[in-house]
Parts: structure tokens; sequence; C-alpha cells
């Protein structure tokens, strides 16, 4: 790693050599530059500094690894005028995010009862695993899917999923303008069509705990949370729609020939102001605003749960915030309007919440943006994974997971053991370290440090 | 001793099956040449096959014997066939007694007919090792003789989502044990799976890809797309591909 060039805490910088654009710039901690497993997403972070238009740098946060094109964890910004937008740079989950609510009253003062009939009730209520969607509800119809375009997650609390003041609390108040539902594929609106309201597989979560630690009380007053108090927080992005909407552009962006000399297929671009760059954006935004409702939906019957079993007024679980962390938007800096693509990054403006899920043993984070401009206002999304799935599952077998978190204070559930297995705490890296290199860098600022109890994972 | 050539089989087995005398999954295998009692057998005189791969293919239907039960193999099989026919000459076997039938026995008399009937699975098989088989009490079957297979396809470390080096002679063969590699993990996805021949590692790629959309649509799918990033490399015995699945 001896090309790093420190140049602030946590920062460092990525020389530009050869033919890359602009330099990179990696944020992490000295632990973590000296990992060997950050090589090959370190390459990808040159690759991604190729890219027509590309201004400042290429940017990787301390939870970046190995992705599609871009690197999970990976920040660039083009110039709208003449730069190039990727999907690469945005993910096959489009919007996949999170969002944290708070819930009256302290956890410790719920008994392992009530616990475990809350747990039971929102794992009944929302669908999640492979292909779950909602069986008892009418598929989503083609006026629907024009409505998300058109509102994004305002169509779902006027379906009676939520408040309005939902809609506040929610990055770009729940929609991304420019979605365009003629520009989605039929096989698209197929898979997503049953899937609205629901957490779907792999890492997505949905978890309840308790406010363990507070770091900066006056932010934590200001935005109503309290030490010991209740939090929800839900993961889950755009589900089968948006991989179907990033599948079928890359098999459009191929089949034009696009992305033949480049070093990862996956990097593959079009031009912004192209009729392909465009259509892309619009499809793109149809999926965010899908996703802005999927997770408007799930805090909905998150709420159910808590009204059934713990007679909680359904207004009184609050929104603090939801975030993106797979998308591409359009922002102003210095004058100059240009297209930000976030893989596995979260938007850090000055004052703004930021959420870092972390890993269901261990912790969560909230924290406060600080509008840092030379990573475009970005921050990190969570802890990255630190192991494979195969390895995972070799750790675990014959062994009972679900009895070990238990041990450790949190209930599981999931609809298969192989889920639990592969996304046990040891898969991923300690958040702590990430939250911490974010601070150093100045991107971000810890407000508080949250606790799981109950899990329920996709 | 009784001794017979065979493929060594390996299917993501259902926990349970109907009444019937069972072969143990450890001496599951697809029979090419039975021998019959050979004392004093020479193994020397066993011929290397020319192919270097294991095989892949699906059960496709259920076979009832006199004796047996099986389920059928849909595989393409005209290279077990040549090699089958120089075991037979050197062997001196007749080969209107050996017509290939390549099936997997599950169990012997008695077995529940109509269980049988209700329980057959279209599942993924892997043909991983060439055995010389002999056969012991209890429907044990034990390998004397050796000859590993490279295999077709394999899962490798990634630490974001799973992936495979998939093997091929050609784009035909790596598509075909590509699609087995994602049904050993999730066999449903057989019935989802395209007959086109893709003519490019793009094409096959986008037809993967489809497949995943259409068994996600109907029954939902743990694997969300196939990745474009790698590429394919070459040796002299087969073309081995990357493929990265993101789940």
């Amino acid at each position: 790693m001896s090309e790093l060039q420190k140049i602030h805490p946590s920062t460092y910088l990525i020389p530009k050599i050869g033919s890359m654009l602009v330099p990179g710039l990696l944020i992490a901690s000295e632990e973590q530059i000296h990992d060997p497993e950050i090589e090959k997403p370190l390459q990808q972070v040159r690759n991604v500094a190729h890219l027509p238009g590309i201004v400042g740098h290429s940017i990787a946060m301390p939870d970046i690894h190995w992705g599609y094109g871009f690197p999970i964890g990976g920040v660039a910004a083009t110039d709208a005028e003449t730069g190039v937008i990727s999907p690469g740079g945005v993910g096959y989950d489009i919007n996949c995010g999170v969002r944290l609510a708070m819930a009256p009253g302290q956890f410790k003062d719920l008994s392992p009862t009530l616990q475990q009939s809350l747990l039971q009730r929102i794992f009944q209520l929302i669908p999640s695993g492979v292909g779950k969607g909602h069986k008892e509800r009418a598929s989503l119809k083609e006026s629907d899917y024009k409505k998300i375009a058109s509102l994004g997650a305002k169509w779902s609390v006027e379906q009676g999923y939520g408040f309005d003041l939902d809609i506040k609390h929610a990055e770009s108040e729940g929609f991304l303008a420019g979605a365009d539902m003629d520009l989605v594929s039929s096989y698209a609106k197929e898979r997503g069509r049953d899937q609205l309201g629901t957490i779907g597989s792999g890492n997505h979560f949905v978890e309840i705990g308790e406010v363990e630690t507070i770091f900066f009380p006056e932010v934590a007053a200001k935005w109503g949370v309290a030490l010991g108090q209740i939090y929800i927080l839900i993961h889950s992005g755009s589900r089968g729609f948006g991989y179907q909407i990033c599948q079928d552009t890359l098999d459009t962006f191929v089949s034009a020939g696009l992305g033949k000399d480049l070093p990862d297929k996956q990097l593959i671009y079009a031009p912004i102001k192209s009729p392909l760059g465009q259509n892309y954006f619009k499809a793109m935004a149809s999926a965010a605003n899908y996703a802005f409702n999927n997770r408007q939906q799930i805090l909905h019957y998150v709420r159910q749960g808590f009204k059934e079993v713990l007679k909680t007024v359904p207004e009184e679980i609050r929104l603090i915030y939801d975030v993106c962390h797979n998308i591409a938007k359009f922002e102003e800096y210095e004058g100059k309007t240009l297209c930000v693509h976030r893989k596995g990054a979260t938007r850090a403006f000055k004052e703004q919440p930021v959420l870092v899920p972390g890993d269901m043993g261990r912790a969560s984070h909230l924290m406060i943006g600080l509008g840092n401009p030379i990573t475009w206002c970005s921050s990190c999304h969570g802890a990255g994974r630190a192991k494979s799935r195969v390895k995972s599952m070799q750790t675990w077998k014959g062994r009972d997971p679900i009895h070990y978190m238990q041990s450790q204070g949190v209930s599981v559930l999931a609809n298969s053991y192989r889920t639990i297995a592969e996304e046990m705490p040891d898969a991923y890296k300690a958040v702590d370290t990430v939250v911490n290199a974010v601070e150093e860098a100045g991107l971000a600022k810890k407000v508080v440090r949250l606790k799981p109890h109950l899990v329920i994972k996709g | 001793m009784r001794i017979f050539f065979g493929l060594e089989a390996i299917a993501p087995w259902p926990e349970t099956f109907p009444t019937g005398r069972l072969i143990d999954p450890t001496s599951r295998h697809a029979t090419l040449v039975f021998l019959g009692d050979c004392n004093g057998f020479d193994l020397k005189k066993i011929p290397l096959p020319p192919f270097v791969l294991g095989f892949t293919g699906f059960f496709d239907r259920l076979l009832i014997f006199q004796h047996a039960i099986g389920w059928h193999v849909q595989m393409p099989t005209s290279a077990l066939q040549k090699y089958q026919e120089t075991l037979l000459q050197i062997f001196q076997k007749q080969p209107e007694e050996h017509e290939l039938l390549l099936h997997v026995t599950l169990a012997r008399k008695p077995f529940d007919e109509e269980g049988w009937r209700r329980a057959f699975q279209k599942l993924p098989v892997l043909f991983p090792a060439l055995h010389l088989y002999e056969s012991h009490e209890n429907l044990l079957y034990k390998p004397i003789w050796t000859h590993s297979l490279i295999p077709p396809f394999e899962e490798i470390e990634h630490t974001a989502d799973i992936a495979y080096k998939v093997r091929g002679r050609d784009l035909h063969e790596i598509y075909n044990n590509a699609k087995m590699a994602l049904a050993f993990r999730f066999p449903q996805m057989l019935d989802f799976y395209s007959q086109t021949e893709p003519k490019t590692l793009d094409a096959l790629i986008s037809d993967l890809n489809r497949s995943v959309s259409l068994a996600d649509s109907a029954i939902g799918c743990p694997f969300k797309a196939v990745s474009f990033s790698s590429k394919m490399l070459q040796n002299d015995a087969f073309t081995e591909w990357e493929m990265i699945v993101d789940v």
C-alpha cells in the first residue's frame, strides 16, 4: 500500500497514474489500509477513475469491498453535461437503503414474552425471504406503477401506509424526480407486482433494539432519541423490480456495443445526455421510487405489529430518517450540476441523519452528516462483509446459530437456516471501526450507538 | 467379486424417499459397464477415459425396473458412449446387452411403486469421478479403482455474493454446467431454463438472467442476477469462466 498518501486523518490519496482521469480517495483506518483484501476493491476505485467526465476523486468508503464495476462503498461524481452515468455505480438493488424509526418507551421495559410476541407478529406481517410477496393483497396495476413514479413514497401514504410526516423525514422526501414507468420492462413490473412491503432476502432485515450509547447528546435530544429507547431499523430496496431494471439496462448497453474495452464490463456507461443515459436514469428513478414505497410500507406493518402487541399508537412511532445507499442523483456543487453515484454509500449533507447498519449481533449507528464536499457529501453505508457466504456456512455447520444469538441477547427469525448462518455477526467487519474512520475523516459524527435485540432476516 | 464401471452420482437428494431397499447416498452411481464376477481382475487393463471434466445433467423421469427403481439422467452422452464401447471391446462384452440408459438406481425391491411415482423430483446431478465398483452386501458399492475428473463447476470464495468456477470444452458445455451449478443451490431453476444456444458469453449471461427473472416472477428466486464481470480463460483441455451471482 506504499502508493497511498495520507492527506488527513483516515483519508488517503490514491495517486493518478496511467490513464486515470482523477486520483482516488480512500477513507479508511490505519488497520484497514494494511489488509491485503483491500487491493481488489482499490483496483476497482482506479478503474472508476477512468469514467469520462469524472470530477474530483474516485472515492472509497471504509466499508469498501469488491462489487460489480464500482466497488461497494464507492462514490463518483460526473459532469451532468459532459459526463457519463453507469448502472454499476448504482448497483442492482436500486435505492437499497435504510430507515430508522423510534418507538415510545424503553426496550428494557418489554418483558421477554412481549419481545417474542412482537417479533413473531412482525415476522407474520412482513413477508421475508426468497420471492415472498404479499399474496393477500391485490397486485400492483399499471396505474399504480405510474403513480409510484410520479409521487414516490407519498403514494403509499395516500394508500394508508403511514403518515405525511414520514415523507418529511425521508431523503429527498421519498421521491426522485424524472421517473418514467414507460421505460420499465414488463419483466420488471411482473417481478415487482407483489413485492411492495416485503423485506426480500440476503442481508435485508427488520431489527428492533435499544439506544445503547449516546455520543452527541445535543443532537440526540434534538432528534428525540433517548438512552434505552426502542428503535426500529429497516434495510430493504427495490426488490426484483430494481434488479430487473439494472439487468435490462446492462443488456441494452451491451447490445449497443458499449463497454467493449472496459477492464470490467459492469463498469459500462452511457453519456448522461444520450438517449440511453437518459432512459437509464428515468428507469432507475422509477426503481428508486418503488424502493421508497417499499420501506414506507414495511414501516407501516411494523407499526401494526407494535399496535397489536404493545398497544402502541402508530403515530407515536416516529421516522427519524430514510436514506438511499445505491443511487445516482443530480446535485449542485459550486454552481455545477454533477451526477453523484453512490454505490453502497450514503448521502451525508450537513446536519442530515446518516444511518449505518452493522450486523445483527453487535451494533448499528446513527450519525450526523457534516456536508464534506471532498466526498460529495457522502459517507459509508454499513459494515461490509468480512467473510464469504461459503466460509460463513462452513463456520456454522453443525452448530446452532439461533441458539448462539440468543446467548448474545438477540432473537433472530428467518425463513431459512442458511440465511441466518450466512448473516452471522462474524461475517461482517466491525461497524465501530468503519464509523470511527468516517468521523476522523470529517464526513459525519457519531450521535448514538444502537444495540439490536429482535431481528427478522430476509 | 462382482464388479462394474460406474460414475459416482452427487445430487441435492431429498431428505426422505418412499419405502424400498434404499441405496446409500455414498453408493449411488450410474452404471456404464457391468462386468459381473471377475476374480483376479487386472486393473492395469483399464483404459483411461479421454474426457477430463466431470459431467452434469438432471433427472428427468422415473424408471421402474423389475427389481429396482431409478431416476433417468438427461445429459449429452456421446463421450460416455464412446468410452463405454472401448470398455466393452477390451473386456469382451456384447454391446447389445449394454445399451447405455444413463440412470441412478435409488432402491431395490420391495418398493412402493406408487409412492415413487409421486416422489419423483427434477434435480440436478453431478458425476465427479469414474470408479470400478465392487458390489457388497446391503446394497453397498465400494470403489476399487478411481479416476477423478475435474469438477465441471465448483463454488469458490466471494465476499459479498456467490461465485463459481464453471468449466467446459465449449460454450454449450459451459452454459449447461452453469445452469446445473445454479440448480444445485435452487433445483426449481430447472423449470425456467431455456433451450437456446447462446453464441457468446454475453448472450449466455443474458439467457441465465432471463431464467432468473422468470423464476423470480413465478416463485421467487434466491439469485438476483448473474454478473457480466468476468471473462473466460482458455487452457489446453477446457475453458473456465468465473460466474458471479448477486444474491
